[in-house]
Parts: structure tokens; C-alpha cells; sequence
């Protein structure tokens, strides 16, 4: 008989005797897809008929919106149900698959037949994964039918089905060997399911746990999770491999290239898996059946893997709810001794062996000591860490300042699917994409940060009084690339006046802008729209948009000279007056995307895509904004303001001044002249928010646009300081002496 | 033939067989009988492949057993609990049988289940102990192998199928040289089927021989000796158990029979008689000078 042969008969006969598996699968995959099809298409005409009848217009098309419903059921990324539905149906079909490994009547049976124990494994194995492949596929295809018969074209849709089906079926093998591993290592099915949690769960928990002792006992440990050896650690778990893949966590904004090498690294694992398995289940001895473990090499290693881990748990879970070293010690201790006699009773099955092993119980204990006391004390001097300009190639830094800056990505999914947003954080994209090879400004104020950080963990009671030092205090994230390619990651907190000159430096270092202000990257070629606003408070004041390319491209070539000109005491000087967006096509496909998903006209100016911030030394774009009639600066002579209320905050000694209560007096302005001599002095909250280098006065002012019954919006504003109207800062200076005077005569009252 | 060189075989700390030495000839009933954890089924599962031995070798005509399908293939293994696909009919196992063994004779299986009145469309998991014994026995004997090791097969079979398996495993050695393996505890069916047994004790193999040279070599004497005679007082006789009720002396000799009986004639003796010991009892003496206690366990 050939081996083919063979492997078919084998396969029908293991068919016949895992219905229950097909029928489960069967029941699942056809609620989930083409019941799930109907149930969504029916959701998306019924929005449309809706829509009809309240005559509201939307902007996709009906047609284009029930195919991005079909493909986002049948795609790779668009339905999380599949990704549960795999998980679990590779926890049963592995545990099924080879669950006869732990019975010794079974283990009797297949081994002594004239079959090779590769034969038995390679039908197993294989069938494990084409019943529910097989119905996941069949049921893909009924969803596109039903798809098609709710009118919906699914020429476009059955590729993108097939690389769905490519997609949860990789990870699914993923699963599902990882069970059959934990199978062959293990003589029990109790025992197999536990294996199997253990290599789902065991180095998140580990990365977890690692990130937490670093993020509580090193001041300047920086969570560069997602570009870290702890992330490619909780990659190591199929489960969360397969999340990180599906949700593209792991994918930077628009990398392809990074989710194919994600998909590579998968099918990398997947071979290696199975080879391992296979070497694993010709050595396993068939008298394992029974047993708890099946090879007594792995006994130890498991068990004092999880002792380990479990007791830096119970150091961290001690320490949260009491934060002295005694605890951390104590939690420690009793971590590594729960889980060391938990698992020798699980390897025994006997509750009396529970202190077998007592040296590599002492051990542990020494070890996981050992750990908490290197991350406590810091013996290995992580925080005093600074390298040697010599030792710098280059240097990636991102100054905590401008957190307004979206780091966004837009990207094409195919026609007439909504295109995809990746957005980045400021430190991940600094780090990933900054190259400063002028090192030593960084190299300075990371100095400063290592003296900062060494005061706090010397007494990090001290941190208190440290924010009472002047200046800009801000959470500085510092990436060093050494000569030997290397990358060591810092972040300190400082009051960046102390390197102000190293900061503006670094701030007029075009490697630096062009990272940090993803403006500069942009071309007219590709900016199809520039819309200019100002808003305030959630009210747009003015806007306007310009689409002929020569506006755009001289717009953008003037934004660009004007922002890489200004330093950084200019920008101690004024805040900004207006902002500008630069979209590509995509984007603008984007915002039409939004504009019909929210039923809002106003979501075009959503946060998503970044608005630049135009300051009012911005000589070249408010000559070309005057040009289209536009000035920032005179937005409120549109504008019907009634009044204007100059607020100021009650200080300790203040009449009626309260601990624990914000309590304020106030003077209303109604005289157009005193209102604009306030409007030319203010500046907008938000705008005043966009830049970190100004200070503030005290005084708050609340802009009132409409009159009476027509009253429609209130505005908010600051002035900076020594920036105050003399006739405002004395009434509000007389309001309180009559407050004063007030207060004196019944003193009770204002109390 | 299968020839057993020098196996062991260790669980943990307990050595399970222990250095076995055993040749089963072709053609003949092989009986392999030994107390409770004597290691009958621990041999009987490197024999058949399922168990690969620590030390030694087991092999079939010269080619080693464990992992060589060539090999596997001329024996079929009934273990003491066999196993059946759960909700299988017998003939589900027998299509399934048909496919591993490529000389399974599925119309002496029809056949079969007839002659034994088991329905073939039946769940065997609805089967009595004896029933299943009885489908696990036709499907190895319609798998047509060269060997077959039955593992406590007899245990749980009425007397009337015993003979009529018995009759079958006799049929097949006759027809195409059959060679039937079978471990038990219980001597009393393997005494009038076995031709050769190996007597396993604590993993150790205390004897291998055909059986008729161990009942030619032992036997029961009773006998009344002379007034002041002592059995201790026979010199040449080797005695292996003694037992005395009043002047009756029952005595368990080794030797053939026509020297003990010369011996005694020579003692003069009141009364003596040589009567053949049972599978039984030659079990029960030879555990016993191997410091078996098996009182312990009749008590």
C-alpha cells in the first residue's frame, strides 16, 4: 500500500471518529460567517433606508458601504469573532488530536499496529487542522454567497476572503501546534490544557512582569514597549502573536513590509513547531500515558520557570499594597513556595510530594531574591546609565514639548474601502525614525536628566519639592544608537531651562524638525487641500480651504521656511493665532469617510490629522493668507462679541479664599473698545496650549460671540504674562479691594 | 521465532522486567505466566513494540521489533484492556483493522462474529467484558499475523468460549503455523493449551521450558513411611515442599519418575504413590523457593 494511500484511509478513519469535531466546527463557522454576512448586510441597508426616510444624505454609497461590511467579516484584520473562534477551535481540536497520547489502553492500541510513529502523527496532525479549515473555508464562500445575494459584488471580495482565510489559518496552526506540544509533553489532558495555558500566557506574563519591576524601581526606564526585547518576548505566545498580528500592533504606520515580516516570523515558528513536535513525539515513551509529564527532562525547567515568574508576581502584588522591602520579600518567598509545591503535587499527583526538590526550592528562593533586589537597588546602575559622545553614533530624542504633533499614517485598503489610520506615539516614531548625529546637546541635557533622576531615587521623597524649581518641566524620552548598534532607551524629567541653549539647538537641527513636525516631509506634489482655521473652544472662528496647487505649494513652501526659522525663545515670546493642515488625497478620502460615519459636517476638522500651529512671526504664510483675504489676527472683527469677562483666581489671603475650593472674581467688559484692546491682547486656550515655551498670567477670559437670545458661543482665553490689559488687571485689582471691604463688613457671609 | 536477549525495563525506580533472556519458537503455545507485577504485560508491550526496552532487544526472526513496521506486522497484540474507538461497531474495527493489516481476512471475520453470535452493527461499547474479549480475539485472528499476543485474553471468558478460542488459536497453528503469546495469572487455562511456558517473578524470568519436561521433572509424592522415618530422613530425593497430616506424608520431589520411584522402593516405605502436579502447584513451588510467599496472598 503506498504511503498515500494510506495517509487517505488513515485520514477517513480518523474522520469517522472525530464527527463530533465537524459538526461543532459546522455550527460554529456557520453562525459566525454566513449567518454573521446576513445579519450585518441587513444592519447597513437598514442605516441606508433609515437614512432615506429621515433624508439624510450619505456620502458613501450604499453599495461601497455593504462591501466594506462583507470584507471586514471575511478579511484578515477585520473581525475579531474569527480570531476567538480560531484560539479556541485549536485548544479543542489539539487537545482532540492527540488527547490518546494520555491514555495508556489507546497508547497500546496505536503503537503496537504496523504503523510508523511519524505516520500516526503526520494524520493526526493533519486532520487536527483540515476539519476546521476545511468548514472555516466552505463557510467563507457561503458568506459570499449570501454577500452576492444581498446584491453586494464579490469579485474583489473573494481575494480578500482567500488572504483571510490564509491569514487565521497561519495562526490557527500556530495554536493549534502549540497545543499538540503541550499534548506530547504531558501524560494527562488536565495536565496538557495547563501546559498549554502555560506556553499561551507564561512570557507575557514574564514580559509583564519584567516591564513592571523596571516601570516601578527605574526612574528612567522608558516604555519603548512595541520596538523592545520585552514586546518580541510576549511574541513568543502564539495567542498573543496572533493578537498583536491581527490587531497589526506590531506594524508601524503604513509598514507593510513589517506585518510580511510579522507573517514570515509565523511561518518560521510554525515550521520549527512542528519539527519539534515531531522529534518530541518519536521520543516520547508510550509509558507516559498516565503520568503527569512525559519527559522527565522538562520537570524542572517548567517548574522553576514558573516559580520564577510567580514569585516576582507576588513581590510586585506585596509591594503595590505595601510598598516596604519586607513585604516585596515576603511576597517573593511565598510566590516561588506556592507555585514550587503546587506543581510537584500536579507532577506526583500525590499531595505529600509537595516539598520534593527542596534544594531547587532554596535556589529559586535565592534567585527570585536575587531579581528583586537588582531592580530595587539597582545594582546593575540603569539610571546612572550615560554612554560616551565617543561611544554615539547617533541619537533620537523627543523633548516632550508640542504634544499636539499626530504622528498618523493613512493608508490605501483598496477601492471603496475606508483607507486605514496608524498613528504612532511621539517617542515610538521619534525613536524609530530621528537620527541626530550632532550628539552632544543630547548628551548634555541627558546628563542633567541622569543628576535629576539620581536625586529622586535618593530620596524620592524629594520629588515634591523638586517641581517647585523653575522652568519647563517636561518628561524628556532620550534613544541612544552606540557604535555597536546597540539602542538604549532613557527618559528623564527636568525643567528644560536648565539646558535651554542644548534644547534650541536641538530644536533648529533640521534632522530633528523634519521628524519631529511631519510637515516638513510633505511635498506639494502630494498635498492636494491646505485648510486654514481658527478655532477656540470647540467653535471654528473662521476657516477656509485652498485646492489649486500653486496656493498650495506656495502655502506650504512658506509654512515650511516660516516654522524651521523659528527657534525656540521666539516661541517664548507669542503663541499661535491660527493653524493650517496639509492633506494628501487619501486623507481627503478619509475625511469623507468620517463626515459620513459621524452624520457630522464638522468632523473634517477632527483630530486625526494634524494641524500646524501659525505663529504671528510668520511673516511669509500671513502674507499669503492676506493675500486670499485672511488674517488670524483680525478674526474677531467678524465676529458679533457682546462681552468679555476678565476672570482672576482667589489666592491664599484673598477674601473668601478657600483650601480645597477654586473660587474666583470677575469683571464683565461690554464697551467695544475695552473689549478689543482685551481681544488684541489675548490668546486662545488651545492655541496658548500648543506651545509650552509661554507663561501665563493669571487673569482668564471668556469671550462671549451673540447677543441675547442670539447668544451662540462662549471662547476662552489666556494672557501671557506682563501681557494683560493695564485697565483689566486694575479693575480686577479694585474688584477685589471691594471684595475686601465686602468681606470685613460681614465676614460670616463670605466665608 | 522471537527472541527476547537480555530485556529490561525500568518505570522510575521500579525495574518492571529485569534482564530477560526467552526464546518462543514458532509454531508452538507460548504461556507466560507470573504473579500480579511479575512484568507478563511489560514484556508482552516491548514484545509488541508498544514499549522500546532501557536494555536488551526484542526481535522477530532477526529484525528488532520497536519502531519497524515490517516487524510489527507479523504479530497482533491483544492487551488486557483493548481498546475500541468509542461508539465503533466490530465492524468498524474491522475495516480499520483492514487497512493496517494487509492480510486481514474480512470473510472469516464475517464468519466469526456469526459463530460467536456477536452483531457486527452492535456499539461494542454496549458488549459485556467477555464479548469485547471475544471481538478483540477474531480480529486478531483474521488479521492472519504470524503471531499473536494475548495479554490476559482468557480472563473473562465463559469455559464454553475458552475451549472454542482455544480451538481456533489450535485450528491456526495447525493451518498456517500460528504462534499465540499468552500472558496470564491464571495457570489453570494455559495447562492444557501452552506447550512451553516462562515462568516471570519480580520482573525476572525464574524458568523457561516446554511444558512437559516440567511436569515430567516434578511431581507429588504421598506416601507412609516406615515407623520412626522422617521425610527429612529421605537422602537422594530432592524435596521441595513437605506437608504432613497424621503418617501421610505429601512431598513435592524433583526428578523423573522412575528414579524417585527406585529411591523410594529402597526406603521400604508403608505406602507411597507419584501423582503429576498441576500447572498450578509447579507455579506455586518454584515462587516459593524463589521466596515468594504465597500464602501471603491466598490468605
Amino acid at each position: 500500500m503506498t504511503s498515500r494511500n494510506l495517509f487517505f484511509k488513515l485520514a477517513k478513519e480518523d474522520l469517522k471518529r472525530r464527527v463530533w469535531l465537524a459538526a461543532l466546527s459546522v455550527l460554529t463557522f456557520f453562525f459566525a460567517f454566513p449567518v454573521g454576512m446576513a445579519l450585518n448586510l441587513g444592519n447597513v441597508e437598514e442605516r441606508y433606508e433609515m437614512a432615506l426616510r429621515h433624508g439624510e444624505v450619505l456620502v458613501i454609497p450604499k453599495s461601497l458601504a455593504m462591501l466594506e461590511a462583507a470584507g471586514r467579516l471575511v478579511s484578515a484584520q477585520g473581525n475579531g469573532l474569527t480570531v476567538f473562534l480560531m484560539i479556541m477551535a485549536a485548544v479543542v481540536c489539539g487537545a482532540s488530536s492527540f488527547s490518546y497520547l494520555h491514555n495508556k489502553r489507546k497508547v497500546d492500541f496505536y503503537h503496537s499496529l504496523p504503523l510508523k510513529r511519524e505516520a500516526l502523527f503526520v494524520v493526526s496532525y493533519t486532520m487536527g487542522i483540515l476539519i476546521p479549515g476545511i468548514i472555516y473555508g466552505l463557510c467563507l464562500i457561503l458568506s459570499l454567497v449570501v454577500a452576492a445575494a444581498y446584491g453586494t459584488s464579490i469579485g474583489g471580495l473573494f481575494k480578500t476572503a482567500v488572504s483571510g482565510w490564509l491569514f487565521h489559518m497561519l495562526y490557527f496552526s500556530l495554536v493549534y501546534s502549540t497545543v499538540v506540544l503541550a499534548m506530547i509533553m504531558t501524560g494527562n489532558l488536565v495536565v496538557g490544557i495547563l501546559g498549554s495555558s502555560v506556553f499561551f500566557f507564561y512570557f507575557p506574563m514574564l514580559s509583564a512582569m519584567i516591564l513592571a519591576y523596571c516601570e516601578t524601581w527605574f526612574v528612567t526606564y522608558v516604555d519603548a514597549f512595541r520596538d523592545s526585547f520585552l514586546f518580541r518576548m510576549v511574541k513568543i505566545s502564539p495567542i498573543a502573536s496572533y493578537i498583536i498580528a491581527f490587531s497589526g500592533a506590531d506594524v508601524g504606520a503604513g509598514d507593510a513590509a513589517a506585518f510580511g515580516r510579522l507573517i514570515v516570523e509565523s511561518v518560521i515558528a510554525l515550521a520549527a513547531l512542528i519539527l519539534v513536535n515531531i522529534l518530541l513525539y518519536k521520543k516520547r515513551p508510550s509509558e507516559a500515558a498516565g503520568k503527569a509529564m512525559a519527559f522527565s527532562a522538562s520537570k524542572p525547567v517548567i517548574r522553576i520557570a514558573l516559580a520564577m515568574v510567580i514569585g516576582m508576581s507576588g513581590g510586585m502584588f506585596f509591594w503595590l499594597l505595601h510598598s516596604t522591602t519586607g513585604w516585596a520579600v515576603f511576597g517573593t518567598i511565598v510566590g516561588i513556595l506556592l507555585c514550587h509545591c503546587i506543581v510537584e503535587i500536579i507532577y506526583h499527583f500525590d499531595f505529600r510530594r509537595l516539598l520534593a526538590h527542596k534544594l531547587q526550592l532554596a535556589g529559586c528562593m535565592i534567585a527570585g531574591l536575587a531579581i528583586l533586589f537588582c531592580f530595587k537597588n539597582d545594582w546593575l546602575g540603569y539610571d546612572a546609565y550615560l554612554p560616551e559622545e565617543s561611544q554615539v553614533a547617533e541619537a533620537a530624542i523627543d523633548l516632550g514639548n508640542d504634544s499636539w504633533v499626530i504622528y498618523s499614517q493613512v493608508e490605501s485598503r483598496g477601492e471603496g474601502v475606508r483607507p486605514k489610520v496608524t498613528t504612532n506615539s511621539s517617542m515610538e516614531y521619534t525613536f524609530n525614525n530621528m537620527k541626530l548625529t550632532d550628539t552632544a546637546p543630547v548628551l548634555e541635557i541627558a546628563k542633567i536628566g541622569v543628576e535629576k533622576a539620581l536625586m529622586e531615587k535618593a530620596d524620592r521623597e524629594s520629588s515634591l519639592e523638586k517641581y517647585d524649581e523653575e522652568g519647563y518641566w517636561t518628561w524628556l524620552h532620550v534613544q541612544y544608537t552606540l557604535k555597536n548598534g546597540r539602542k538604549v532607551q532613557r527618559q528623564y524629567n527636568l525643567p528644560l531651562t536648565l539646558a535651554f541653549d542644548a534644547a534650541n539647538t536641538i530644536s533648529m537641527d533640521p534632522a530633528y524638525q523634519d521628524i519631529k513636525y511631519p510637515v516638513f516631509q510633505r511635498t506639494a506634489e502630494d498635498t492636494v487641500l491646505v485648510q486654514y482655521r481658527v478655532e477656540g473652544s470647540g467653535n471654528l472662528l473662521e476657516s477656509a480651504e485652498f485646492s489649486d496647487q500653486e496656493t498650495i505649494e506656495q502655502l506650504l513652501s512658506a509654512y515650511q521656511q516660516d516654522f524651521r526659522e523659528m527657534d525656540l525663545y521666539q516661541r517664548q515670546e507669542e503663541d499661535p493665532i491660527g493653524e493650517l493642515r496639509f492633506l494628501n488625497a487619501l486623507e481627503v478620502e478619509l475625511m469623507e469617510y468620517r463626515k459620513n460615519e459621524y452624520d457630522n459636517s464638522v468632523i473634517q476638522w477632527d483630530g486625526t490629522l494634524n494641524f500646524y500651529p501659525i505663529y504671528p512671526c510668520f511673516d511669509r504664510t500671513l502674507a499669503l493668507l492676506e493675500r486670499e483675504e485672511i488674517n488670524p489676527e483680525k478674526v474677531w472683527d467678524h465676529l458679533d462679541v457682546s462681552s468679555v469677562v476678565a476672570e482672576r483666581g482667589m489666592k491664599k489671603g484673598d477674601p473668601g479664599y478657600r483650601e480645597r475650593e477654586w473660587r474666583s472674581y470677575e469683571v464683565t467688559y461690554t464697551d467695544q473698545e475695552e473689549i478689543q484692546e482685551i481681544l488684541n491682547a489675548m490668546a486662545l486656550e488651545e492655541y496658548h496650549g500648543m506651545n509650552a515655551y509661554t507663561t501665563t498670567d493669571d487673569i482668564k477670559v471668556t469671550v462671549n460671540v451673540g447677543r441675547g437670545n442670539r447668544m451662540k458661543f462662549s471662547v476662552s482665553g489666556y494672557f501671557m504674562e506682563d501681557k494683560a490689559p493695564d485697565m483689566v488687571k486694575e479693575d480686577l485689582d479694585q474688584k477685589l479691594q471691594e471684595l475686601t471691604t465686602e468681606f470685613q463688613d460681614k465676614p460670616d457671609e463670605t466665608e | 521465532m522471537i527472541e527476547a536477549v537480555n530485556v529490561t525495563k525500568r518505570f522510575d525506580d521500579i525495574v518492571a522486567v529485569d534482564h530477560i533472556n526467552a526464546t518462543i519458537r514458532d509454531g508452538s503455545v507460548f504461556g507466560l505466566i507470573g504473579t500480579n507485577g511479575a512484568g507478563k504485560s511489560t514484556f508482552l508491550r516491548m514484545a509488541s513494540g508498544v514499549l522500546k526496552p532501557d536494555e536488551g532487544s526484542v526481535s522477530i526472526d532477526g529484525e528488532e521489533v520497536f519502531e519497524n513496521i515490517r516487524a510489527k506486522a507479523r504479530f497482533f497484540y491483544i492487551s488486557d484492556e483493548q481498546h475500541f474507538f468509542s461508539n465503533a461497531t466490530p465492524a468498524e474495527m474491522m475495516d480499520y483493522y483492514s487497512i493496517v493489516y494487509e492480510k486481514f481476512d474480512k470473510d472469516r471475520f464475517h464468519k466469526l462474529m456469526k459463530n460467536f453470535e456477536l452483531n457486527e452493527k452492535r456499539k461494542i461499547s454496549t458488549f459485556s467484558k467477555g464479548m469485547k474479549k471475544q471481538v478483540s480475539v477474531i480480529c486478531g485472528v483474521c488479521s492472519n499475523t504470524d503471531y499473536l499476543f494475548c495479554d490476559e485474553t482468557f480472563d473473562g471468558l465463559d469455559p464454553v468460549m475458552r475451549q472454542t478460542v482455544k480451538s481456533i488459536f489450535a485450528n491456526d497453528m495447525e493451518e498456517r503455523n500460528l504462534t499465540p503469546i499468552i500472558a496470564s495469572h491464571n495457570l489453570r487455562e494455559l495447562e492444557d493449551i501452552c506447550d512451553h511456558v516462562g515462568l516471570l517473578h519480580k520482573g525476572g524470568i525464574l524458568l523457561s521450558r516446554d511444558l512437559d519436561d516440567m511436569k515430567l521433572n516434578i511431581h507429588k509424592l504421598q506416601c507412609v513411611l516406615k515407623p520412626g522415618m522422617e521425610p527429612g530422613s529421605l537422602k537422594g530425593l530432592e524435596i521441595v515442599k513437605t506437608e504432613q497430616r497424621g503418617s501421610l506424608s505429601t512431598l513435592t520431589v524433583r526428578g523423573n519418575r522412575e528414579d524417585i520411584e527406585k529411591k523410594m522402593a529402597d526406603y521400604e516405605p508403608v505406602f507411597f504413590e507419584l501423582l503429576p502436579l498441576s500447572l498450578e502447584e509447579i507455579f506455586i513451588s518454584e515462587t516459593e523457593v524463589a521466596g515468594y510467599d504465597i500464602k501471603k496472598l491466598i490468605l
